[in-house]
């Protein structure tokens, strides 16, 4: 009998997975000054919050994001490793409603090294490993981005509106914008050519090397290839790929960013990154990475409902007697069947088997 | 049967025109050709599936993972902005989405900009890069009725050869943007199916250069 839906087991061993890492619990109100997300509305993947007032006026928020208030209450010089498993509540884009996401996350604050950027691409290699099934753990670095767009003197307009076309894989969009931009031909293909890098980590990692056009862009490659030989050596490495259109908002993350993806559901189920500016916008100086998995996608496109109330329905008649039928149910229970039982005549619940109580206590599957 | 293909094709015209690209790019399914009222046409030995939906649907199907790629409009993809992987322009179907009025509509300033269309997404962002204050009317079909009887001042509508609008004694006032025929993918399926579908881009867009 399977008490637990699928998605609560996956966070009962993701949670299992995060406090062998040392990562601590981190349990929030699910309330929050809606000021504050005002203030870093570009961090949020969504512009619409639910408000409203406390008693003395104040407007405050249901949490849209968790991130950000961890990040809040980080202090300089510690060194925080938390995870949390909170709901959020967000504008679902297909419905067009708000609608409570249950999100678990991770965030490594502090001194955020190689070491700890290693850790943190390995525990979500392993949480993707956790949810079961095929799936890809892609990586991606906003610095080599950033670096190779500024190397060919890309405004900051036009730069944005290159991310936005990179995350979607247009490269007639990015050959456009940059001609639009004065940029040569020569250089408009290489940045197109960004868009055209993915798969497996080894082969892109490759072509990639053709763009590190600078150190910047070179350190970014590196940083990438030394995550790929950590996670290779201690777990393994071949659902790790590379591709550039992972993109984040360049103003809050500047280095590493990964999405994981499963076989069967259509959007990223995992998404994280480096985003030591936010810190930095907080007016801190730690560093900063971590990720969040949403279960609501798992829930969705890979809970399938079993179709039965429950696996025995006994059906009784009038003068049935209360305490053997009670113990016929219960042998059923014992051996960890769902049980139902109902009067003859009533609406039958759907069930595996069906049987009818003739009085005697045991009756044999 | 898990890694076949899935194609969402627009029904009509310009699906039909896609699926002999897709033919000639080798993901041929001849039963496709059949005349019959099936919606699902599969060729196991290629692992190609294709079904035929409503062309702005497509976008739908490709963004919830029940089509691996699909064949759009860029005028969809710009009204509705579904979260694919816009990978390349087919170059078929070509049109524009323009704006069209009376023939002697003259726009004075002094008040909002009454306009029809079912691109609402496209006609504010245009009209909101213009600095022009508007009032949108939402239609869904026959949008050239609504300047001819005056409820509006002008559309924001495709135009393929002009004809309807001239028939009607409208004209373009201004072009917004090219539209054409795109190949799009599901950003999950792209990862699971990468081979196939690079192939697949790799020979639509060549076909493209020709």
């Amino acid at each position: 009998m399977r008490i637990f839906t699928e998605s609560e087991e996956i966070i009962y061993k993701l949670r299992e997975i995060y406090e062998k890492y040392g990562y601590r619990r981190f349990k929030m109100s699910k309330f929050e000054e809606y000021s504050f997300y005002m203030e870093y509305k570009n961090f949020l993947t969504t512009q619409n919050i639910i408000s409203f007032n406390d008693l003395d006026g104040s407007l405050l928020a249901l949490k849209p994001d968790i991130t950000l208030s961890i990040a809040k209450n980080a202090h300089d010089g510690e060194n925080s490793r938390v995870y949390y498993n909170e709901n959020v509540y967000r504008v679902s884009r297909s419905i067009h409603e708000y609608k409570e996401i249950p999100q678990v996350g991770v965030e490594y604050i502090g001194y955020v090294d190689k070491y700890a950027e290693c850790e943190m691409v390995l525990l979500a290699e392993k949480s993707m490993e956790t949810l079961g099934g095929r799936y890809a753990l892609d990586l991606s670095h906003m610095g080599f981005v950033r670096a190779v767009l500024s190397h060919y003197g890309l405004p900051g307009l036009e730069s944005a509106e290159v991310l936005e076309k990179l995350g979607k894989k247009d490269a007639d969009g990015i050959k456009a914008v940059c001609i639009s931009a004065g940029l040569d031909e020569k250089a408009a293909q290489s940045i197109v050519s960004l868009a055209e890098i993915s798969g497996d980590f080894l082969s892109a990692f490759e072509k990639a090397k053709a763009l590190a056009v600078c150190e910047e862009a070179e350190k970014a490659l590196e940083e990438l290839a030394d995550i790929y030989g950590f996670v290779r050596s201690v777990d393994k490495a071949e659902h790790l790929n590379l591709d550039f259109s992972i993109v984040n908002d360049m103003s809050y993350y500047n280095g590493l960013v990964f999405q994981g993806y499963l076989d069967g559901v259509p959007k990223s189920v995992l998404s994280g990154g480096r985003y030591d500016k936010l810190l930095e916008k907080l007016g801190k100086k730690s560093g900063a990475c971590g990720f969040a998995l949403y279960l609501d996608l798992i829930e969705l496109y890979r809970e399938n409902a079993e179709g039965f109330d429950a696996d025995i329905v006994i059906i009784y008649d009038d003068g049935a007697d209360a305490v053997s039928l009670e113990k016929a149910a219960d042998f059923y229970r014992g051996n960890d069947f769902r049980v139902l039982v109902t009067k003859k005549g009533s609406p039958v619940p759907k069930a595996k088997k069906i049987i009818e109580f003739d009085g005697s206590k045991e009756v044999l599957v | 049967m898990k890694d076949m293909l899935n194609v969402a094709l627009p029904k009509g015209r310009l699906g039909e025109k896609a699926y002999k690209m897709f033919e000639q790019a080798g993901f041929e399914c001849p039963s496709i050709l059949e005349n019959n009222r099936k919606l699902i046409f599969e060729n196991e030995e290629k692992g190609v599936r294709f079904f035929w939906v409503k062309p702005s649907d497509v976008a739908i199907y490709v963004e919830h993972g029940a089509a691996d790629v699909g064949v759009v409009g860029k005028d969809i993809l710009l009204e509705y902005e579904p979260d694919v992987f816009d990978l390349c322009d087919l170059g078929i179907g070509k049109c524009r989405v323009a704006v069209a009025g009376k023939k002697d509509f003259h726009d004075t300033l002094d008040r909002s900009l009454k306009v029809a269309t079912k691109f609402v997404n496209i006609t504010k962002n245009y009209y909101s890069s213009q600095g022009r204050n508007i009032e949108i009317f939402k239609l869904n079909g026959s949008i050239e009725l609504a300047p001819i009887l005056g409820m509006t001042d002008v559309i924001v509508d495709i135009v393929e050869t002009g004809t309807t609008l001239k028939e009607n004694n409208l004209d373009v006032i201004a072009e917004i943007m090219p539209i054409s025929a795109h190949l799009i993918a599901n950003k999950a399926s792209f990862r699971f199916k990468s081979d196939k579908i690079e192939v697949l881009k790799r020979s639509l867009s060549r076909r493209d250069e020709k």
